[in-house]
């Protein structure tokens, strides 16, 4: 594999899960409010079917970054620790993200299947 | 991790009876019921959790001498321990909290539905007192809310000033008065009794002293209530007119404001300034020549009467049962 | 040269003016780290003085010891002090300013210059809060300030001003010193310090210092909002005109919560120096412990309505917040198996640094119990705002954040000064203090449990409180005489500790490297660097030695410091930093005035004032430091551009967000009786403005590239259309105000407060620009490149948001 596109994989594997899920919260926090105010009513919005497609959306998202980590991992498996940048630095950053993205993945599910489970605009 | 568990019976034994009638501890309803449980499992797991961490950090202290974990393991192992403890186990524990606590226990504290409860109450918090209407009745009392007995009772709660919270502890969870907004709260007692709460969010100098008291009567007696609550004083005075009535409202009166609480029949009442001072005659006198002392900051003023005119009007709120 | 003579040249070179008046124009990190440390100990003294009359107050029931107005002064700034003037200053300011440019193997802060002006505006900004208390007007609706209550209606004194304009201040301040600390980490780590080989202390800065950047702005814009509603009428937070209470509540908590980490990630930091040492190996899962302090910080950011799970929000709307909530969790007890994984692979050595941690590690971990219980939704609206939580956050704040400082004092004392702290007493002054924490905030658990509300003046007899109340009392005199006791240790150590040489305690990072105390250039030889610790690898530490003979990175040409690329740490060029300067504290006490005229409504003065500073800051940048051989790696200055704007988008982000936030909220959008806001104009001025960026862009490149004259003719280009375009803004504006009227609705305070914000930050770029076509015209000095290049990344920037609000203003038609 190229240096280049193994740091390619790296920055995606460390960024893009946080970001999806950073979008995800934000959105659907958003549809959530806007459903339950006046604005949903003059918007017609279906809450539970875009909070679904978001959360689908996000976890495919996260498990790329998730993917795109674990292949950094691997292909970083000769270096240790605290071998210098960049395979060294890439390492570091693999591991980082290969916990990182577990994280954000269970509260993705969480979100999504919550979503499903929960009454609309039920005051709580 | 048994020692820990032998403790927990007594523990709430103690706690439930070491408190007043505020306690979290000693649930009266089955929403409150629901929290106190959730609140005893999670200490037990906490107990156990808080024990392994305090094992860990004594091993460390006990073996210091020793560069290695027992049976001679190194650091493959330990990270084994820090992924399996300090990930796997606590994000399974996490996930079902999550789904135990927001799925099945909220059913019991969230928001009644409209029109799910047999009795709504309509509660509005003030700077420092809570407004107290019930729903098909002309009945207008403050801070001491009557409720029947096994009966699901909604209140509907906002507030004329502040953001003001009304917590009964042993009936329900909390929930904050949110002006130009109407929140929603289950109230249910299991059995008779006079449960206390108190205001939850900082709203100001006398925040401390806006507590509210439901009580929770055999259905006969609560309409028996609610009936007499609904009726009109029998009548008025000119010195209550006169110095009380831009504040006061007493319901069949030319006394009809509203900064302060409908007083139609607070004779009738426990206590004196939300919950503040037992009503009796001693205390009313204290209340009604100095409520600055008593409450201080709070929006009833210091009035410069005589003391016929005094005894006089203290007479006839005394009469006002 | 020998090594003893290259060593006097950087004594020299490095020397700062003496006396008192050098410690009002140090720029020297260690200097100002020491400032910072005493400042912050005056703040610790008076919020625990504050603590003790409350918990004296509440001893027992229906106690007049102080009234219900002091009493909530009381409460109100023992939270703030506590906060925003001694714990985040003290770990930022005071830790983080001294030890990261020593781990790192620099000489200094990236910008030295505003690292001192962070001092002295947390200094006046202090204060300026504490002056409150003269005049008896201490902000007293609590530490969120929670509206209602805090607008003028019901609190029409000054108290909320002062909270309100003090914080706004000291932001200033925390903003400046997060910004430093991220570019010196950046941009400043000795070369072949990859991210993989630097401390974990510096993680966890990085990690609270981008926590700041990003979640300040949230608090800026809030007290903002309060001001102009309190001062002038605006309408964000009444719903009578289209605003929302709740509003106040969000973006103080979308600041508040991420503030909580960046309270205890340097205390993480502080722990994960101390066990290393103490156990005498390396931390184990170094690179998930280093993650893990990123990562809390990062979904710190979107739990934060779990402080309002009570006031109301529907299921679906909560369920973001609690699912974050429970995975927050999983960073922390990650490091904490990490930690003590760590002590037992070790042999470890309970000298009163790591007991100190010992005590931090229980209490935080039954902070996090409780903080894991309030994950739990309707546990949350059981006990929220009740003595449990109460409990709960002190057993982090002050467990989890205060027992690593303590720890820390301790550990570094040597460093810093020289001398040993006396070993005896310190274990005295660490079972005192436990058992005074213990005391103090373990009851309040059961008290919360059995109903007692927090901030309560008083409480009725009969409740089954008193007892634990009178224990908590006692435990906080406990704990207070601890904390003497640990200062005694200090002060007295200080005259008359044993001499403790370099390393006393062995430990791995590079301060242990350099003598004690540290001579004011830190490092005769930039070092050597294969891992997180140096200190341990003997053979990078005689490369050093060789190093040092042969003149190499000695660095002994000027004041300097190498600058090396941000991921791998390659060597990148040799900085020029600058020598003392009056600039700092000059521009720091305008500033302190303006707040105070600020206050008191005077306007006109306070905007003089705030010229003079931009004159001051104007005499700051005449002093340039020499031109050195470059490589192309971006520089410090243009990081430093990139924060900057990282943070003022992030303030435009809040403002258009509380605009959606609103809309959402109102049937009509603007209200029927408002005009909307016209089309043409706008557009055709705004698309004027952004396309300056093209001349902004011609001038950075031909800059960098040594063209004077391309670079000078396209900044005037550039600078002549943002002036124009900034008049005729300024002079619409005040049409604008009066055509919308933001004392009718929430809608016009919005907008007006977005267009308001858009043209103040035109202004600044005005005057940037304005800089440059005076500088360029002369000379192009690689401080004027970089400065130009800093100018148009912020200019680019301000394009990108003034877009924005167009699209704002033209969202009114759909």
């Amino acid at each position: 594999m190229t240096r280049s596109r193994l740091e390619l994989l790296q920055w995606f594997a460390l960024f893009a899960g946080p970001l999806a899920w950073a979008t995800e919260h934000v959105v659907g926090y958003g549809i959530s409010d806007a459903s339950c105010r006046v604005a949903g009513a003059q918007w017609g919005l279906d809450a539970t079917v875009l909070q679904i497609v978001l959360a689908v959306l996000t976890a495919i998202v996260v498990i790329a970054a998730w993917l795109a980590a674990f292949v950094a991992f691997r292909e970083t498996r000769s270096v240790d620790d605290y071998t210098p940048g960049p395979l060294g630095r890439i390492r570091f950053f693999a591991q980082a993200a290969l916990l990182g993205n577990v994280l954000f993945f269970v509260i993705v599910v969480l979100d999504g299947v919550s979503t499903v489970h929960d009454l609309p605009c039920h005051q709580a | 991790m048994t020692r820990a568990t032998l403790l927990v019976p007594p523990l709430v034994l103690a706690l439930a009876g070491c408190g007043g009638n505020q306690n979290t501890l000693n649930p009266a309803g089955h929403p409150e019921r629901s929290i106190t449980q959730l609140f005893w499992v999670m200490f037990g797991v906490a107990i156990v959790g808080f024990g392994l961490i305090m094992f860990l950090l004594f091993l460390g202290w006990v073996r210091r001498e020793q560069p290695n974990l027992p049976g001679g393991r190194g650091e493959r192992t330990a990270v084994q321990i820090v992924l399996g403890f300090g990930v796997a186990l606590p994000i399974v524990l996490l996930i079902a909290l999550f789904i135990w606590s927001d799925f099945f226990v909220m059913r019991s504290t969230a928001a009644p539905a409209k029109g799910s409860t047999a009795l709504t109450i309509k509660v509005i918090g003030h700077q420092w007192w809570w407004e107290v209407r019930y729903g098909n009745s002309t009945a207008v009392t403050a801070n001491e809310i009557h409720i029947p007995v096994g009966t699901r009772v909604g209140v509907v709660l906002t507030t004329v000033d502040v953001i003001h919270s009304f917590w009964v502890p042993e009936l329900n969870r909390k929930v904050d008065t949110i002006p130009g907004t109407e929140n929603r709260l289950l109230l249910i007692a299991d059995h008779p009794g006079v449960y206390r709460g108190q205001c939850a969010e900082f709203c100001g100098l006398q925040h401390a002293n806006m507590a509210v008291e439901v009580i929770a009567e055999p259905k006969p007696q609560f309409d028996a209530w609610l009936a007499h609550n609904a009726r009109p004083a029998a009548r008025g005075n000119t010195l209550f007119a006169q110095n009380c009535s831009g504040c006061h409202e007493i319901r069949g009166t030319p006394a009809r404001a509203d900064v302060g609480p409908d007083l139609t029949h607070f004779a009738s009442r426990r206590t004196i300034a939300a919950v503040t001072l037992p009503n009796t005659p001693q205390n009313l006198r204290e209340w009604l020549r100095d409520p600055q002392h008593v409450k201080p900051g709070n929006r009833m003023p210091n009035l410069e009467l005589g003391n016929a005119d005094w005894t006089a009007l203290q007479r006839y709120v005394e009469s006002l049962r | 040269m020998a090594v003893v003579d290259r060593i006097e040249h950087l004594e020299e070179l490095w020397l700062e003016r003496p006396g008192g008046l050098g410690w009002l124009t140090t720029v020297d990190h260690k200097r100002i780290g020491i400032l910072y440390f005493w400042t912050t100990i005056v703040f610790f003294a008076a919020g625990g003085t504050e603590a003790l009359l409350m918990r004296t107050q509440l001893a027992q029931p229906d106690q007049t010891v102080v009234s219900p107005e002091t009493y909530d002064q009381l409460m109100t700034m023992h939270g703030v002090t506590m906060i925003f003037f001694f714990i985040i200053p003290m770990t930022t300011g005071a830790f983080g300013n001294y030890l990261v440019p020593l781990m790192i193997g620099a000489r200094d802060m990236a910008f030295p210059r505003l690292n001192a002006l962070s001092y002295w505006i947390f200094l006046g900004s202090g204060i300026f809060m504490y002056s409150s208390f003269l005049v008896g007007q201490a902000p007293n609706a609590g530490w969120f300030d929670y509206v209602p209550l805090a607008l003028r209606q019901y609190d029409g004194g000054l108290n909320i001003d002062f909270y309100a304009l003090g914080l706004i201040f000291s932001g200033v301040a925390s903003t400046a010193g997060a910004l430093n600390l991220i570019v010196t980490i950046f941009k400043l780590r000795a070369p072949g310090m990859s991210w993989n080989r630097m401390p974990l202390f510096c993680f966890a800065l990085l990690a609270a210092s981008l926590s700041l950047i990003f979640a300040l702005p949230a608090l800026t814009v809030d007290c903002v909002f309060l001001e102009l509603q309190r001062k002038l009428g605006f309408h964000f937070f009444d719903v009578a005109h289209g605003g929302d209470p709740l509003l106040w509540q969000h973006l103080f908590w979308i600041f508040g919560h991420p503030e909580v980490y960046i309270i205890v990630l340097p205390a993480f930091g502080i722990a994960t120096s101390i066990i290393p040492t103490f156990a005498r190996r390396r931390m184990v899962a170094f690179p998930l412990v280093a993650m893990a302090e990123l990562l809390v910080a990062f979904i710190g950011f979107g739990v934060w309505a779990h402080h309002m799970f009570a006031t109301g929000l529907t299921t679906t709307t909560l369920v973001f917040f609690a699912a974050a909530s429970m995975m927050v969790v999983v960073p922390s007890t990650i490091q904490i198996y990490a930690w003590l994984m760590t002590v037992n692979l070790g042999t470890p050595d309970f000298r009163a640094p790591l007991m100190f941690i010992g005590g931090f590690i229980i209490f935080f971990v039954l902070g996090g119990l409780s903080g894991i219980m309030f994950a739990a939704v309707p546990f949350d609206q059981a006990t929220t705002d009740t003595y449990f939580v109460v409990a709960h956050f002190h057993f982090i704040i002050f467990g989890a954040a205060v027992f690593p400082l303590l720890g820390g004092i301790y550990y570094w004392f040597p460093k810093v000064t020289g001398r040993m702290y006396d070993e005896q007493l310190a274990r005295w002054s660490f079972w005192l203090t436990f058992v005074g924490t213990s005391l103090t905030f373990f009851p309040m658990h059961i008290v919360g449990l059995l109903g007692m509300t927090r901030r309560v003046y008083t409480y009725r007899h009969g409740l089954g409180w008193d007892a634990y109340n009178l224990v908590e009392t006692i435990g906080g005199f406990i704990l207070a005489a601890g904390l003497l006791l640990i200062a005694f240790n200090i002060v007295r150590s200080l005259r008359s500790g044993e001499p403790a040489g370099r390393d006393p305690f062995y430990g791995g990072t590079l301060e242990w490297t350099i003598p004690s105390p540290p001579p004011h250039y830190n490092f005769a030889v930039i070092p050597t660097v294969s891992s997180p610790y140096p200190n341990w690898d003997e053979p990078d530490r005689e490369e050093d030695l060789r190093r040092l003979a042969q003149g190499e990175l000695v660095l002994d040409g000027g004041h300097e410091t190498p600058a090396t690329t941000v991921n791998d740490a390659e060597l990148a060029e040799i900085l020029d930093m600058p020598p003392e300067s009056p600039w700092p504290i000059v521009l720091s006490l305008v500033v302190t005035i303006a707040a105070f005229f600020l206050l008191t409504e005077h306007y006109v003065t306070a905007a003089f004032f705030l010229s003079l500073a931009v004159l001051a800051l104007a005499g700051w940048h005449a002093a340039e430091p020499d031109t050195l051989p470059v490589r192309t790696a971006r520089s410090k200055g243009w990081w430093g551009a990139v924060v900057f704007v990282a943070t003022e988008a992030t303030l435009f982000g809040t403002i258009v967000g509380t605009y959606i936030y609103l809309r959402l909220q109102n049937a009509h959008w603007p209200p029927p009786n408002v005009p909307k806001p016209p089309v043409l104009t706008p557009t055709l001025l705004t698309a004027a403005l952004v396309l300056t960026s093209i001349p902004m862009y011609i001038a950075s490149r031909a800059a960098g590239e040594g063209r004077r004259a391309t670079a000078w003719r396209a900044i005037t280009v550039a600078f002549v259309v943002q002036l124009a375009y900034l008049i005729w803004q300024v002079h619409d504006f005040v049409h604008t105000v009066h055509v919308y009227d933001p004392q009718q609705s929430a809608w016009a305070s919005v907008f007006v407060t977005l267009l308001g914000a858009d043209h103040l930050h035109v202004l600044a770029g005005v005057l940037f620009s304005a800089w440059f076509v005076l500088r360029i015209r002369s000379r192009l000095t690689r401080y004027r490149i970089v400065g130009l290049q800093g100018t148009a990344f912020y200019w680019h920037a301000v394009n990108v948001i003034t877009a924005v609000v167009l699209v704002v203003q033209l969202s009114t038609r759909l």
